[in-house]
């Protein structure tokens, strides 16, 4: 009975994810394909879940998984975090822009072999919602029983049998609203390419913490962060926090204190941020997890900004050269300073 | 005792009526997210959410302090550093009331040869709960199918129920819920036809619950066989983060953290997660629960089947949906019960 009210919700999700359609029907299609002629292992995607918004990654090995493959505004993970590290058998990864991305970060880090163990199928993203934001509307995401997304403008259903229309254009992620590339430059793009030229330029005027000496602005850190419960979902979401030893779990030496101290909370982030400064691709997929609404991304982008200037490099946009903090020397500040 | 009736309106009156006595909390919406805030004239009530952190946070804070003290060679100092506080927090969900309890059962207990979690029982005798009930169930929430109600009593103070334009107060007959009682022009029980509305608002809400699941989750009916298809599913897509546990008004599993500095130290817990890999990482290196599966499937046996065969049979999970609706990749426990369960599920 219970797998009865389950179909119930899989069903409700299922036609919110019909709007993409053809992007949906080319996923499964090429995922079915790969798999019946033995390309890959399994098809790495996302699939609907119990909730309207839910869409769940998957990594389908049977023909009936690719049949449930979907594709929509609501696919917020970045797959590059559930890639497999190399030496696996090959898999396909359904990839928007943020995601190849990361996995260009990923093989030039070494951490996985693009070119020979994973078949890229890219998707021209025009960007994922923000479902916290529709939350909010409805006044709560316990209210949502339905959102379906027509054109320009989201439907969404509530509890109490009401509707609310919402303009799709203010509902987009603040992260994909500064993507730099939301087209893949994989081989295979399943959908027809949006164009995306002007988007190169760094966004950085947006970012929170403008001062390089984060603790002047002591302030503004605490307030964007007091509310975090240290439940590092952040960090557990990033595609780059793949360290089989993290530094939130070590206990030989115990760096972290996983208290919500002002102390504990600022430890955690300008630490993460730190190891995550230059290689960030601003996906927002921290954010998209984090319980607590909270702009995970400002402290990082200020790094960032940093390391573009100093070396050029950009995140799984620039291929030709190591990471910079891979190879970093003191002489890049020279080069700075010069 | 008849309930108490007032109209909406008079809600901050009655407050601040509770507030001369008690330090009042409630549910205020800040950016976006509901948590519980100090009652004063700035802020807003916002009734009828499911707030976001629950009201775990005031018997087991994420952070707490336990003790300090002050040691030099000939002697030591220590403070205990116990709660004392009076505190209401109105307009939890009924559900964390019965979550408060289920916890007070696995850190209080009252078994001679148990210990008991001192601050735990320090908060909760501190701690007055007023709860409102849920005429609306959210699409999360499945707490009949748990053993509750979402006009439940347990573990409460006292319960409102939201009649459109006056709200309904009845105190649940705990000691100090007599303290509860509005007073002065505030004072006015519920007539026969307050009480027949409120009947109904509550057959509507668990007719909702009902028709959602017939299912009520029990242990018997919990396959715990450890090798089934869906751990590994399952496991493949947690992030093995700390949102399930932390928003869970019933997990209740903590790290204890010591400080000690020029003569000083002090010792303080905070919240730990069994997701977490730390959670079982022995000090020689082994780890009982070294990948994402073992993590995933502890959660879920203990909630569904190890707690209940230590405390009468009951399921350590009220069905507040926190879990349900704020997981990054969708882990639904009432997915997983469905397909744990031994008569229908698909048994892995
Ligand atoms: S830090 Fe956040 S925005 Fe940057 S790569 Fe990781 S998940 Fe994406
Ligand atoms: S996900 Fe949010 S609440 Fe959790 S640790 Fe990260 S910033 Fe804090
Ligand atoms: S079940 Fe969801 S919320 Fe819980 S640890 Fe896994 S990803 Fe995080
Ligand atoms: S397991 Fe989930 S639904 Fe159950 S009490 Fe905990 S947070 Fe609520």
């Amino acid at each position: 009975m219970w797998q009865k009210s389950c179909d119930v919700w899989f069903v409700t999700t299922l036609l919110a994810a019909d709007n993409m359609k053809e992007i949906t029907q080319a996923i499964r299609e090429k995922a079915k394909l790969l798999l019946e002629e033995n390309k890959v292992k399994g098809v790495l995607g996302f699939t609907p879940g119990t909730l309207p918004m839910a869409r769940r990654p998957i990594l389908a090995t049977t023909l009936e998984q690719a049949e449930r493959l979907c594709w929509d505004e609501f696919c917020l993970m970045n797959l590059a975090n559930f890639i497999p590290p190399r030496g696996q058998e090959r898999i396909a990864v359904v990839a928007k822009g943020c995601d190849w991305r990361n996995l260009i970060v990923h093989d030039l880090e070494g951490r996985i072999d693009l070119e020979n163990e994973i078949e890229v199928l890219g998707i021209s993203c025009k960007g994922m919602l923000d479902t916290e934001k529709i939350n909010q509307s409805a006044n709560g995401a316990e209210r949502v029983v339905g959102v379906i997304c027509n054109g320009d403008e989201v439907q969404i259903k509530l509890v109490d049998g009401k509707e609310l229309i919402l303009e799709k254009d203010r509902l987009i992620r603040q992260a994909c609203r500064e993507c730099r590339q939301p087209t893949p430059d994989s081989s295979i793009i399943l959908n027809n390419s949006i164009n995306d030229s002007d988007k190169q330029k760094s966004i950085v005027s947006e970012h929170a913490f403008d001062s390089s000496d984060f603790l002047k602005n002591i302030d503004l850190l605490q307030s964007t962060f007091k509310e975090c419960l240290m439940c590092f979902a952040c960090r557990d979401a990033c595609p780059l926090c793949y360290c089989d030893s993290c530094f939130v779990d070590t206990e030989k030496s115990h760096w972290l204190s996983h208290s919500s101290t002002l102390e504990g909370l600022l430890d955690f982030h300008f630490l993460r941020a730190h190891h995550i400064a230059g290689r960030c691709t601003s996906c927002g997929t921290c954010e998209s997890a984090c319980p607590m609404n909270i702009p995970v991304r400002e402290l990082v982008k200020k790094l960032n900004h940093d390391v573009e200037e100093t070396t050029g490099y950009i995140p799984g946009i620039t291929k030709d050269m190591k990471p910079p903090k891979s190879i970093f020397k003191p002489s890049y500040h020279e080069h700075k300073n010069r | 005792m008849r309930p108490y009736i007032f109209n909406k309106s008079n809600l901050s009156a009655y407050l601040k009526q509770l507030d001369t006595v008690f330090e009042v909390w409630i549910p205020v919406t800040e950016n976006g997210i509901t948590t519980f805030n100090l009652f004063n004239k700035q802020n807003d009530i916002d009734l009828g959410k499911i707030p976001r952190t629950s009201v775990k946070s005031f018997f087991l804070p994420q952070h707490e302090l336990l003790m300090e003290y002050s040691a030099s060679p000939d002697s030591i100092q220590l403070d205990e550093c116990l709660p004392s506080k009076k505190r209401i927090i109105f307009g939890v969900k009924p559900c964390e009331g019965r979550a408060v309890k289920l916890n007070s059962q696995l850190l209080v207990p009252e078994t001679k040869y148990q210990k008991q979690d001192l601050y735990f029982k320090a908060n909760q005798q501190n701690t007055i709960l007023i709860a409102y009930g849920c005429n609306q169930p959210g699409v999360g929430c499945f707490c009949r199918s748990t053993g509750g109600d979402p006009f439940g009593k347990t573990g409460l103070d006292a319960i409102v129920t939201d009649l459109g334009d006056r709200l309904l107060l009845e105190t649940t007959g705990t000691e100090i819920s007599n303290q509860l009682i509005p007073k002065n022009d505030l004072n006015e029980e519920a007539t026969e036809s307050d009480l027949t509305a409120a009947e109904q608002i509550k057959k509507n809400a668990c007719k909702v619950l009902d028709e959602r699941s017939e299912i009520k989750v029990s242990k018997e009916n919990i396959h715990t066989v450890f090798d089934l298809e869906i751990w590994k599913e399952t496991a493949m897509r947690c992030l093995n983060c700390g949102i399930c546990t932390y928003l869970c008004p019933t997990c209740s599993c903590f790290d204890m953290m010591d400080y000690f500095e020029d003569g000083k130290g002090s010792q303080s817990r905070c919240w730990d997660s069994c997701m977490f890999s730390l959670f079982t990482q022995h000090s020689l290196g082994h780890n009982p629960r070294p990948s994402k599966k073992e993590r995933v499937r502890q959660r879920f046996l203990h909630k569904l089947r190890y707690y209940p065969e230590h405390h009468n049979g009951e399921i350590s999970c009220v069905g507040c949906g926190r879990c349900v609706l704020h997981c990054p990749v969708n882990i639904d426990i009432r997915e997983i019960a469905d397909r744990l369960s031994l008569n229908g599920g698909e048994r892995g």
